[in-house]
């Protein structure tokens, strides 16, 4: 197995002794894109790219932990990304864990900084911060060599490489904060769905799906091969783009952000989550092995904390939402309409009506639909595609697409991105999730306010599906074209949705 | 009070496994099952009522049809409960028993055709010559071989997949009807050895129908990493060993 020379013991003592910090990337780039602990990362990842994929302490090696389109080679720790499933989170911050010691160890060897710790990238922030941060742009580092954290096209989204927004719509991470359980059903959950390991489900969690998924997405574009086309939005490339680990590392941090807004939330505490081993290298190559119940704590336990100390100020979440009143244990939610024909995206806006049985009106009459008495949630299902469109759709309740003026904030309920759509369907991985994803938003919130501006009608219940694009930097409108380009009708690779439905909890 | 808050516990634990009745359903299979075996064996024939279930009159070829439908309700049907659930939890209140019966029936049709015909081709077999060791050992062999396919994995994972269902009127009950008879479909190519075993041992055996049935239904359910059919392929593979050594 190959090692580096690093001093093990002196890394035990570092480990013990130091409380790393995880940095906004856009603070630290504040007065000159070239940071130190940016350009430390920077000449770390070109040291790890060197490295060849039998260590596992190499660029490609960490890159293929995650998923990889070679089958994993004897005693290999490869493919073994958990997502759509309650894992997903605790898995991600072991990963994160291992590679940041490895990173750092690189950083250590090369002269850089001690304090190192992997940056985050906050996008959920107005502009600049909500597009690619500048390191990641530039052609070449500060001594005029060729900059590992920049990719060849077309190994990001064209516009986002170019400096494009990234939408509210896509960064937020209201909707996820808003949740008070950690595990669906009946809502998908801030976590993800309880289930037995497995590399791709379809149970993932609300912070899963946005802005995770939809990030890998936008910041990749549309896939091609293998590895040939945008990097994030494949699993099998994703990790193989440096600024993966910045997206990560926020996730991470949304994370513990959503468990010190308190109001019930908690982790969870059986044992099949908390007990989970996974496997991985530390920064001398050998294999290491946690489990949930060790990372809980990522200050006590893994010696790190983020810049920003939690508070439910500035997160999108009311206080209201994050103190809920515990309900009565009840039934599952009651079906009251539904789509009665699949649909097909291609890339353009497409609305669908929902039709309502006679016998279930009542309950989308009543003063409790309305009202917030009872949660509502809006399931969008058997979600089949060949590939990934590299496309978000935004998923809007009774919104005309026709008119460019609708208030689409008003109402948005989430997002559909289909990362990691492909592993799903291929019937040969060694523990595969089935085809399909179940997309479930709870859409409680935009139906009262609905209500109350006067637009719910449940006789006229419309879901329309309309491409979330990428927003041209101030002084940059000419990358509007480049946008439109991406996202005109028929430019996608057709995604089917087997039915919309509406549930009453 | 305590009785009140206990009924409505029950109650919601009931809401959320729409499929009970058909438990039950699959439950009074069993017991008859269980009861025909018993009267049979005390009778003296220890393969039950089915005794290679041998369709060479009416009389005779509607007990096998019976009997086989008997067998695949209380053998398949509680692999697709999950699919029996998602069918009731996915149809609005009103007509969610109807649906999933239908589903149920739709599911049961394909696996009572497979059975006529699986009896018809037994014994067309035991005419050709083969002795009953011979078509047990062959038969376990084949059963064996088709676990070790990637058609066999494929058919499990399908099982598990679902289809959307409208919300009411034809559509409904056709969408209802098609996905138990894709269901059944994929629990065909999934498991048709081990019912063919079943038509050659008889399918009045309630042990042996009780474990094939605890296999393939672990095997539904496994998410383990590896393989998910290694486990009843290990069973059977061990039943091979022990028919040829005991021939």
């Amino acid at each position: 197995m190959p090692t580096m020379d690093f001093d093990q013991q002196g890394a035990a003592e570092m480990y013990e002794e130091t409380t790393f910090v995880r940095r906004d990337v856009w603070t630290l780039q504040a007065d000159d894109p070239w940071d130190p602990i940016t350009e430390a990362y920077a000449l770390a990842v070109a040291t790890m790219q060197a490295r060849p994929i039998t260590d596992p302490t190499s660029w490609a090696y960490q890159a293929a932990i995650h998923a990889t389109f070679t089958a994993t080679p004897p005693g290999a720790v490869w493919n073994d990304c958990q997502h759509g499933s309650w894992y997903f989170l605790s898995w991600h911050r072991m990963y994160l864990y291992y590679f940041e010691r490895i990173v750092r160890a690189a950083v250590l060897s090369i002269g850089g900084p001690a304090d190192f710790a992997l940056p985050y990238w906050n996008y959920d922030q107005p502009f600049p911060n909500n597009t690619l941060p500048q390191p990641f742009r530039e052609p070449t580092l500060p001594d005029g060599s060729p900059n590992p954290l920049s990719l060849p096209s077309p190994g990001r989204s064209s516009p986002i490489a170019n400096g494009a927004q990234l939408p509210p719509a896509a960064t937020s991470s209201g909707a996820a904060m808003a949740m008070t359980n950690f595990i669906g059903p009946p809502g998908p959950g801030f976590g993800g769905g309880s289930q037995p390991p497995v590399h791709f489900s379809g149970s993932a969690g609300a912070l899963e799906q946005t802005p995770h998924n939809v990030i890998h997405v936008m910041v990749g574009g549309a896939p091609n091969g293998q590895c040939q086309g945008g990097l994030m939005v494949d699993p099998r490339c994703a990790a193989l783009d440096p600024i993966f680990w910045l997206h990560h590392s926020n996730i991470d941090r949304l994370w513990n952000r959503w468990l010190a807004l308190g109001g019930g939330r908690a982790n969870p505490d059986e044992p099949a989550w908390l007990d989970q081993p996974f496997t991985f290298h530390d920064e001398t190559g050998v294999v290491v092995t946690l489990t949930g119940a060790e990372v809980v704590d990522s200050a006590e336990q893994l010696h790190y904390v983020y810049d920003d100390q939690p508070s439910a100020q500035g997160l999108g979440v009311s206080m209201n939402d994050a103190s809920p009143t515990p309900r009565e244990p009840s039934g599952p939610p009651e079906m009251v309409a539904a789509t009665e024909r699949p649909v097909e995206l291609v890339g353009g806006a497409r609305s669908v009506p929902l039709r309502v049985p006679s016998s279930t009106m009542s309950l989308l009459t009543s003063d409790d639909a309305t009202t917030g008495a009872r949660d509502l949630y809006l399931n969008v299902e058997d979600i089949e595609a060949e590939q990934n469109p590299g496309v978000v759709y935004g998923v809007y309740l009774n919104m005309s697409p026709d008119d460019p003026g609708a208030d689409r904030v008003r109402h948005h309920v989430g997002n559909i991105a289909l990362f990691g759509i492909e592993l799903m369907n291929d019937p040969d991985k060694a523990h595969p999730g089935v085809p399909g994803f179940r997309h479930t938003f709870d859409v409680t919130r935009v139906v009262g306010e609905l209500s109350e501006a006067g637009m719910w009608d449940p006789d006229a219940l419309t879901v329309t599906f309309e491409p979330i694009t990428p927003i041209p930097p101030p002084g940059q409108e000419d990358l509007t074209a480049v946008v439109s380009a991406e996202f005109e009708e028929g430019a996608a690779p057709p995604v089917r949705i087997g039915r919309v439905s509406l549930f009453v909890g | 009070m305590a009785g009140r808050s206990s009924a409505r516990r029950v109650a919601v634990a009931l809401a959320w496994r729409p499929e009970w009745p058909v438990v039950m359903v699959v439950a009074m299979a069993w017991v008859a099952l269980v009861v025909l075996y018993v009267s049979s064996s005390s009778q003296g024939a220890h393969t039950g009522y089915g005794s290679h279930g041998d369709p060479a009159t009416l009389a005779a070829f509607g007990a096998a049809t019976g009997g086989w439908t008997l067998m695949s309700m209380a053998m398949m049907v509680p692999t697709t409960l999950p699919a029996v659930r998602h069918v009731g939890l996915n149809s609005i209140r009103c007509r969610r028993r109807w649906a999933m019966a239908l589903y149920v029936a739709s599911y049961l049709a394909p696996w009572v055709t497979f059975g006529m015909l699986a009896l018809l081709l037994v014994r067309a077999l035991r005419s050709a010559g083969p002795d009953e060791q011979q078509l047990l050992v062959g038969t376990l062999v084949i059963a064996v071989m088709w676990q070790l396919t990637k058609w066999k994995r494929r058919s499990v994972v399908a099982c598990r997949r679902t289809v959307p269902l409208p919300p009411a009127g034809w559509r409904a009950d056709c969408a209802c009807a098609r996905f138990g008879i894709r269901q059944a479909g994929r629990c065909v190519v999934s498991c048709w050895p081990l019912m063919l075993l079943m038509a050659v041992i008889g399918h009045g055996n309630v042990i042996i129908m009780a474990a094939l049935t605890l296999g393939i239904v672990v095997e539904q359910r496994t998410w383990v990493r590896g393989s998910l059919t290694a486990p009843l392929t290990g069973a059977l593979a061990a039943a091979t060993v022990w028919a040829v050594l005991s021939g």
